[in-house]
């Protein structure tokens, strides 16, 4: 060959090499998948569900975050968390396998809900919600509410309460706007809601507790309330709101849309589980690629309820995309991805046997874990476990 | 875009057949056989294409974002880039003018460009994409043209196609479970 032939041959291989070891290390590093059964899963969430009520006040609240290195445990609190927490101990309870047959579950569970129960307040005429003395009351916290009621009364059977979860439900659909939104707070002042104040995150815990009121209480209108704030979520929420990602990863939507999966979903419902199924599989893949130099080009590592809830809202996609003929396609790579998010979720677990107790079952990140840390992360094992491999 | 539309435009503007006839340089019998056996590596990543990522350790859709930058890349470079002369005269042994070819058909873009094509759209699709974006680049060889004015807005132009075609792999790849 000639020298022009060689040294292009050279410049080739030479661009070969960059491009090669330039894709590697970034877009192209390996996705890491380790095992997870089933048992494992359950075991995870019940380890977390045991963080969570270990460390639980006789008031009834959670220990709301530590930091490790110092031993201290913060004064924040959120309401919605705790709603939430409670919500996926009863979760862990009814579908957590024999792992969490142990009574301090029901316990520090139902500890939890009579701390929401004594601070119910009525907003007006048949309507409910709860808040400490003195706040404005919050969807989001009467949505888990109602979310954490709904579950006790499946395993229980107990109907006590059913007055007021219709009452939950009245008042959820009393936020909501003509547009479908719903308004994040109601204020005491006012005694109505507060038209300035809306949350990303409430709007689908709403949406979500109503689908489920509308099963269990068919007869009070709640699926006309769901059907226009899904509407809502699926056309017009992130530009109205000016949320990004678009759409926002919302896995309180991914519930609504798997509870209100034999509804009969229309077309714009289903494009918008798709694209959803897309933000939540590509933060699964980009986490899978974080290993050996990919824990470098692949920032930042999640805490335990970031990607927690990107496992919730996958799994519901995937059981969604399971029963689904539109979105049949989704339903193995969606199952993929979350064995492997899952897995991945459960090696970072810290479960030091006879450790300290206050670090047991829980995720930290920089040496800090929040109570919904647990919670996310919690119910998303219990949803992925029946996806996960046989023991044998 | 068409996933099969965007796959056969990722292959045809990554080979981008004036800009690669162009660095093959003179015509030839041997030059051609050079940009046939390119194709030949490229219809058979197409078709183990499965394989390859499977050995990687990656998801499609991650090699789909990973050679959607490839290709987006690819056509930058021959949107920014001048054709120049061929230096060439033409001679040389005939080891040597096979390699032109080979050497001019095997860049990062149209390999990657093959591969992911072979995933989404399946092996013969995308074979015949590279069979097709060989041909003409061959025929465009035969002409013996110089790079012109209207060479160099067609390169720019193909180009600018695979940046296109890179950026909806890139998007697609994204948004894919």
């Amino acid at each position: 060959m000639s020298g022009r032939q060689q040294r292009r041959a050279f410049n080739l291989a030479v661009t070969w090499l960059f491009v090669a070891a330039g894709l590697r290390v970034t877009i192209l590093a390996p996705e890491v998948c380790p095992p997870l059964t089933t048992a494992a899963a359950l075991g995870s969430a019940a380890a977390a569900a045991g963080w969570i009520a270990d460390n639980q006040g006789v008031d009834g609240r959670f220990l709301y975050e530590l930091d490790r290195d110092t031993g201290s445990a913060s004064d924040d609190y959120n309401l919605v968390r705790h709603a939430g927490t409670t919500m996926t101990l009863y979760q862990v309870i009814r579908y957590g396998g024999p792992g969490a047959g142990s009574e301090r579950f029901p316990t520090a569970a139902d500890r939890a809900l009579d701390l929401m129960l004594s601070q119910v307040v009525t907003t007006g005429e048949d309507a409910a919600a709860w808040g400490e003395p003195g706040t404005d009351l919050k969807l989001g916290a009467a949505a888990l509410l109602a979310v954490s009621l709904l579950e006790r009364r499946a395993i229980n059977g107990d109907t006590a309460h059913d007055e007021l979860l219709v009452e939950l439900g009245t008042f959820m659909a009393g936020q909501q706007q003509p547009d479908g939104s719903m308004l994040d707070l109601w204020d005491r002042a006012t005694g109505a809601p507060n038209p300035a104040v809306r949350s990303r995150y409430a709007t689908g815990e709403a949406l979500w507790a109503l689908a489920l009121l509308h099963e269990t209480f068919p007869g009070e209108g709640f699926d006309e309330v769901a059907w226009a704030t899904l509407d809502y979520l699926a056309t017009s929420r992130d530009e109205v709101e000016g949320l990004s990602p678009r759409p926002w990863p919302d896995q309180w939507a991914a519930y609504s849309l798997e509870a209100m999966g034999d509804w009969g979903l229309a077309d714009h419902h289903l494009a918008y589980a798709r694209e959803l199924s897309g933000q939540f599989g590509v933060a699964i893949r980009w986490d899978s690629q974080r290993s050996g130099i990919g824990t470098v080009t692949h920032p930042p590592q999640p805490r335990g309820a970031g990607f927690g809830t990107v496992l919730e809202g996958s799994s519901m996609l995937q059981r969604l995309a399971a029963f689904e003929p539109r979105l049949a396609d989704l339903a193995e790579p969606l199952a993929d991805r979350v064995r492997c998010g899952a897995a991945r979720l459960a090696t970072a677990q810290t479960m030091t046997a006879g450790g300290p107790e206050a670090e047991a079952g829980a995720w930290f990140r920089d040496g800090v874990t929040r109570m919904d840390d647990q919670q996310h992360a919690a119910s998303a094992m219990l949803w992925v476990a029946p996806l996960a491999g046989n023991d044998r | 875009m068409n996933p099969t539309l965007a796959a056969l435009l990722a292959v045809f503007s990554t080979w981008n057949p004036p800009a690669t006839a162009h660095r093959v340089g003179q015509p030839g019998r041997r030059r051609v056989i050079g940009l046939a056996v390119a194709a030949a590596i490229g219809v058979v990543l197409a078709l183990g294409g499965d394989r390859l990522v499977d050995l990687l350790g990656v998801s499609a859709p991650t090699f789909r974002t990973a050679a959607g930058v490839v290709v987006a890349a690819t056509g930058v470079v021959d949107l920014v880039r001048r054709p120049g002369s061929p230096a060439d005269d033409g001679q040389g042994q005939d080891i040597g003018r096979l390699a032109d070819g080979v050497v001019a058909g095997l860049g990062p873009g149209p390999v990657f460009a093959a591969t992911a094509a072979g995933i989404d759209v399946g092996w013969l699709i995308a074979g015949l994409g590279v069979l097709g974006a060989a041909a003409v680049t061959a025929w465009w060889l035969t002409r013996r043209r110089a790079a012109g004015t209207v060479t160099g807005w067609l390169i720019r132009s193909i180009g600018g196609v695979a940046v296109l075609a890179g950026v909806v792999m890139i998007i697609d790849g994204v948004s894919t479970v």
